[in-house]
């Protein structure tokens, strides 16, 4: 057995060794985590993975020159090597003008609940097995309708980050994750309906597996219809949570980036306490969200992580920032350093991202003649900067009256999500839900929206 | 091989042989990256390397998976009882995958000059004249440039030992712009397997000046009109809908999952003017691959030829499963993932039509030139998103579209191609479906008859 010494001790080390290579300043991040994952492919269990994952990401500054090294293993003699690297490229590059420092040390850490469970960090593979197998049954039970499980998979893990700078940051974090996810489609006498998605999560008990398959296979049968032929035209639409998650995550997520607002590419810049979307809409990034997917006591650079409302009724009151873009902003961090691990250095981003609810009803958002969006292909390709966007809306089921009609094969969409989400909406559902890790949204009804259905 | 290495992996081999296992199989990955950004001209320089082993065991109707980072032989015995407790426990009924004859062998993809034999100063000071020209000519502007060198090992319980070693270069670059009350932006990509050449390829004026004439062109582009309408594509978009919205469909994971493809074996499924290939064999692709994650020799899998669907590409479970010869399509992200069906390069055949006789006859559509990615659905409908794009005004380029959006059914969208260029290009990316691969794609022009346009009018 190689030597063992804890996460925050090898941070601890490496940071000494990166001053005495001659830094000014260091910080190592120290990522340890286990983990099960069932996948299942085409209704069969494909195979069973464990992991078990360690690294050190070291970053170090040299006045104002920035280096950045990392390593996989807590083998410290690598975690060394690391700190030295980073110092050598430090060296090799040309100043940044704005560097102010790494992060001073909070006066304390928050605790947030519900975030590590001893049963999830400990399951054996053949409870998660279990699980795995009802899934696959309780989708049997539908195959009368048609319906396939294409792909599924089942995730259990737990994770220890450690962190230290030479400013004397100093913090251990410990937390565990267990997540589902489920997709179906349907196969009718006359067609093969789009795969749908469906997905849980949950830091301290594994979600109901039933409930997302039979949330998967609702979704699916709406589309073993064909709605009558549309002709393009404006629509009243409206985004379903992941539908819209899809769309904000490449746009009002960018936006509200204190990195884009600095660099000037956000279009919320200059506009704090100004009505950016109707007063119906308020977003929120906590980072303390009970048992939320990215809920820690700190960020990816040790600083505590906090609640904040980022608009409000329409109104726009921040951004979300890390050490560097905050001060380069004349602002403080936000405690909102994203990290994707060891291996990345950290920028701003979301931690759990809360689109509050509204008071409409299900009835009331499928009122009249309405395109429902469960899902958008391409999300991916939309413009941050402007908020063009140019997507599948897949599946697309009609409504009339509140009834569904059946789905709209390759219906795009279109149009300016910044201005829609000001003047577009009729509106917010009173029903929120979790769409993808991290990010809890209700469905949102929005008027005349340029839609093309395929030709 | 290097020696601790290859001790390593024979320990391996010899104790998961007698266990008596149907097939064990191990990588070792040692990969070495350099990474150096400058947003807005101020530069971060990053590098890390990342070493582990991948053990992979099928058993009783399953794939048992583990890893480690420590590469030390109690360490790897310890992965593989983990990997074989884990096919053990699944207990699954997946048929055996194809075995293999024994084989030692290795390769070393070619460079004209090793990116480890530059310094870090020389790649930050090349990086500068681009960012330096970028600057000059938009608002806010991003570049990133990352090289890696990859060496993997694989080596199994059939006596199998491979070795193969490459490099990779990408270049990321992308402007913000402001004109007149309009916002725009633009992104173009370079890369190469041929070590530190990169600006060789595209020296840092030419690629700042396809750039910043893409922004240029954003910055007074008209919206796009909805509807359907007859479409050119130029190589790089095609490259990107061959790709995204064909090539995932003929992964055979997604076929046998119900991918519109399946069952459609020698079925016309395309206009008989389109072949699409993928190929893990062309001169300089991020897709250029000896030997696939399984250790299987890669082989061209004819997608399509003149219109009739020929082969899907497999792994060595689709390949036992379908009763086709294996095609070298699995590959991982990093020996933190077991292997799934990926593509490698994939690109259409050029016909023999020249440009202009492309854009004859079209009254009014448009010309897609690149884009920023795509994404398909089993059902075989797919988006693509359009950054560069102009209209086709009677039988001529006219002015530039704004970002917008096509869509429609792959299969609809093959058959509408009524004809190909003879020209022919290769692009760069990564391709994400869990995990991310480098890939390259590629292809003529062509004309589609009918596509939908997504439009914000």
């Amino acid at each position: 057995m190689a030597s063992r010494i804890s996460p925050v001790e090898l941070a601890v080390m490496a940071v000494r060794k990166a001053i005495r290579e001659g830094a000014t300043e260091a910080e190592a991040y120290v990522v340890r985590s286990r983990g099960l994952r069932v996948g299942i492919q085409a209704g069969r269990i494909h195979s069973l993975e464990a992991s078990d994952d360690a690294g050190i990401g070291v970053r170090v500054a040299v006045g104002k020159r920035l280096g950045f090294a990392y390593a996989t293993g807590l083998d410290p003699a690598s975690a060394q090597a690391a700190a030295e690297r980073a110092v050598r490229l430090a060296r090799a590059q040309p100043e940044d003008p704005h560097w102010s420092g790494l992060p001073e040390p909070p006066a304390g850490y928050p605790e947030p609940r519900n975030t590590f469970s001893v049963v999830l960090a400990e399951m054996e593979p053949e409870t998660l097995l279990e699980d795995a197998k009802e899934l696959i049954e309780h989708v049997k039970g539908y195959s009368d309708r048609g319906i396939v499980l294409y792909r599924a998979s089942l995730s259990v893990g737990v994770a220890e980050r450690a962190i230290a700078n030479s400013n004397g940051v100093y913090g251990v974090d410990s937390g565990t994750y267990a997540s589902v996810m489920v997709s179906t489609l349907a196969r009718t006498e006359t067609h093969t309906t789009p795969a749908v998605f469906e997905f849980e999560s949950s830091r301290v008990q594994m979600p109901s597996v039933t409930e997302v398959v039979d949330r998967a296979v609702e979704k699916t049968l709406l589309a073993t219809r064909i709605a009558g032929p549309l002709s393009p035209g404006k629509y009243t639409v409206v985004l379903m949570p992941q539908a819209l998650a899809e769309l904000l995550e490449e746009t009002v997520a960018v936006a509200l980036n204190g990195e884009a607002v600095v660099r000037g590419r956000s279009p919320y810049r200059g506009k704090l306490g100004e009505k950016v979307m109707d007063e119906r809409i308020t977003i929120i990034d906590d980072g303390l969200l009970k048992g939320g997917d990215a809920t820690a006591r700190f960020d990816g650079e040790g600083v505590p992580m906090s609640r904040k409302v980022l608009v409000e009724k329409g109104v726009l009151k921040g951004f979300v920032y890390d050490t560097y873009w905050g001060r380069r902003a004349g602002a403080e961090s936000t405690g909102n350093a994203v990290r994707g691990g060891y291996a990345s250095t950290p920028s701003p981003g979301f931690t759990n991202m809360v689109v509050e609810p509204g008071d409409a009803s299900p009835e009331e958002l499928l009122e009249g003649r309405v395109i429902a969006v469960y899902s958008v292909q391409g999300a991916h390709t939309s413009n941050a900067e402007t908020g063009e966007y140019g997507v599948l809306a897949n599946p697309a089921i009609l409504y009339e009256n509140g009834e569904p009609r059946g789905w709209v094969p390759g219906l795009m969409i279109g149009g300016r999500i910044y201005d829609e989400l000001l003047n577009n909406v009729e509106a917010v559902g009173r029903a929120a839900e979790k769409a993808f890790p991290g990010i809890t949204l209700p469905p949102i009804r929005l008027r005349g929206i340029a839609a093309a259905p395929r030709g | 091989m290097a020696e601790d290495i290859r001790g390593l992996l024979e320990h391996a081999v010899s104790y998961a042989s007698k266990q008596g296992v149907y097939l064990a199989e191990f990588r070792v990955e040692r990969s070495t990256f350099t990474r150096i950004v400058s947003r807005d001209g101020v530069f971060t320089v990053s590098s890390g390397r990342d070493y582990g082993v991948a053990v992979r065991v099928y058993h009783n109707g399953s794939f048992g998976f583990a890893f480690t980072t420590r590469l030390e032989k109690r360490a790897v015995e310890e992965a593989f009882r983990r990997a074989l407790a884990m096919a053990r426990a699944a207990g699954g009924s997946l048929p055996k995958p194809l075995l293999l004859e024994s084989i030692d062998t290795s390769f070393i993809h070619p460079v004209k000059l090793s990116v480890e034999d530059v310094s870090v100063e020389q790649k930050v000071s090349d990086l500068r004249a681009l960012d330096k020209l970028l600057a000059a000519g938009s608002k806010s502007h991003t570049v990133v440039y990352t090289d890696i060198v990859e060496d993997r090992f694989y080596a199994s319980t059939e006596d199998r030992y491979i070795e193969e070693r490459r490099e990779l270069v990408y270049v990321y670059g992308s402007v913000y712009g402001e004109e007149a009350g309009v916002r725009a932006s633009a992104h173009l990509v370079n890369g190469t397997i041929k070590g530190y050449t990169v600006w060789d390829k595209m020296s840092q004026e030419a690629f700042a000046d396809k750039l910043l004439r893409r922004l240029r062109n954003q910055l007074r582009a008209k919206t796009p009109k909805a509807g359907i309408y007859p479409v050119v594509l130029a190589p790089e978009a095609l490259g990107v809908f061959v790709h995204e919205a064909f090539g995932h469909l003929a992964e055979a994971d997604l076929v046998v999952a119900g991918s519109v493809l399946n069952g459609k074996r020698g079925e016309k499924v395309a206009s008989e003017l389109v072949t699409i290939v993928d190929d893990p064999d062309i001169d300089d692709g991020f897709g250029t691959i000896r030997f696939d994650d399984e250790g299987v020799k890669t082989a061209r899998a004819t997608i399509v030829e003149k219109g009739i669907h020929r082969q899907v590409m497999n792994d060595r479970l689709h390949a036992a499963m379908m009763g086709d010869d294996p095609t070298g399509n699995a590959r991982a992200e990093s020996f933190r993932y077991p292997p799934l069906v990926r593509m490698r390069n994939t690109y259409m055949l050029p016909g023999d039509h020249s440009f202009e006789e492309l854009l004859e006859g079209i009254k009014f559509g448009y010309y897609i030139v690149a884009t920023a990615g795509g994404q398909t659905n089993l059902d075989g409908s797919f988006q693509v998103g359009v950054s560069e794009a102009y209209e086709i005004v009677n039988g001529e380029i006219g002015e530039p579209v704004r970002n917008l959006g096509i869509a429609g059914n792959t299969l609809e969208t093959l058959l509408n191609i009524d004809a190909v260029g003879k020209d022919f290009e290769i692009h760069y990316g990564r391709c994400g479906k869990g995990q991310l691969v480098y890939v390259s794609d590629g292809g003529p022009h062509v004309r589609v008859r009918r596509m939908t346009i997504g439009g914000q009018e």
